[in-house]
């Protein structure tokens, strides 16, 4: 199953927490299909190249996504559907982006791409779970897609 | 959240939703006759950013949404390729704010921001 992490954010402009889902993935033998990052202000290329070095990665700014709308007009949307969907006059007028909104970039690209199972992972996540272990809290990472997905 | 294709090729995110649009998504999964788990066996470790916003301006953003999901909820008329759902579907959460009872939530939690409680 071609498996796809998508993830929103204002800024692209840290590695985290991709590179530790990246790495959870691999840890636990799990094949990654694709990253879907969807940003709305700022992106720094440079991490976007790293990425890229491990695995498949679709980049997409917020109201500037002209290739989307494309092959959605090819497969028969409407524009005004298109509109509906993907346009957002917030993002200029006020600096904001509906989370509904944002997200339907993240599954578009999905669709249009051949991704099968979309994870959502939001950019103040990890994939670990804190335990005690005496006086000591620690971060125990976990399988996490093994655990959400082939259980 | 997790979803496979057969969801997201036919149920998109509500575009007008500002937040909490992953509740939002599961009740649209519903009334397109999909179930979604809620697994309590799941974890993770989240670290949220510092709230930059003052609590009455998150509370007013929910009290948007919860409004705009129960409009959602009691415009419903029947469709053939789409079931009626009803607050009870989602209890406890988030059904619990989705009944009649919610305009008298939205008073009692004001009322209890406004004494500083």
């Amino acid at each position: 199953m071609k498996i796809s992490l998508g993830i929103i954010t204002k800024h692209f402009n840290t590695l985290e927490p991709v590179d530790e889902f990246l790495n959870n993935a691999s840890k636990y033998n799990h094949k990654i299909y694709s990253v879907i990052i969807v940003y709305s202000h700022s992106c720094d290329f440079r991490l976007v190249e790293n990425l890229k070095e491990k695995v498949k990665i679709f980049l997409i700014k917020i109201n500037n996504a002209p290739q989307i709308k494309q092959q959605l007009i090819k497969i028969g949307v409407s524009q005004e559907s298109i509109n509906i969907l993907l346009d957002c006059p917030s993002l200029k007028k006020y600096g904001v982006v509906p989370y509904g909104l944002n997200r339907n970039y993240v599954v578009i690209q999905a669709l249009l791409t051949g991704s099968e199972g979309l994870f959502f992972v939001d950019t103040d996540v990890y994939p670990k779970v804190l335990v005690k272990e005496g006086d000591e809290v620690k971060g125990k990472e976990i399988n996490f897609f093994g655990q959400h997905f082939w259980k | 959240m997790v979803i496979h294709k057969n969801l997201y090729q036919i149920v998109p995110f509500d575009p007008n939703i500002r937040r909490g649009e992953d509740i939002d998504y599961l009740i649209n999964s519903k009334m397109f006759g999909f179930n979604f788990f809620l697994d309590n066996k799941l974890s993770i470790k989240h670290l949220p950013p510092k709230e930059t916003h003052p609590m009455w301006k998150r509370i007013r953003e929910d009290i948007y949404r919860f409004v705009y999901e129960k409009a959602k909820i009691d415009s419903q008329y029947e469709l053939s390729n789409m079931r009626m759902v009803s607050a009870k579907d989602f209890f406890p959460y988030p059904g619990e704010f989705l009944t009649n009872e919610l305009e008298d939530k939205i008073f009692k939690t004001n009322l209890l921001l406004a004494w500083n409680i």
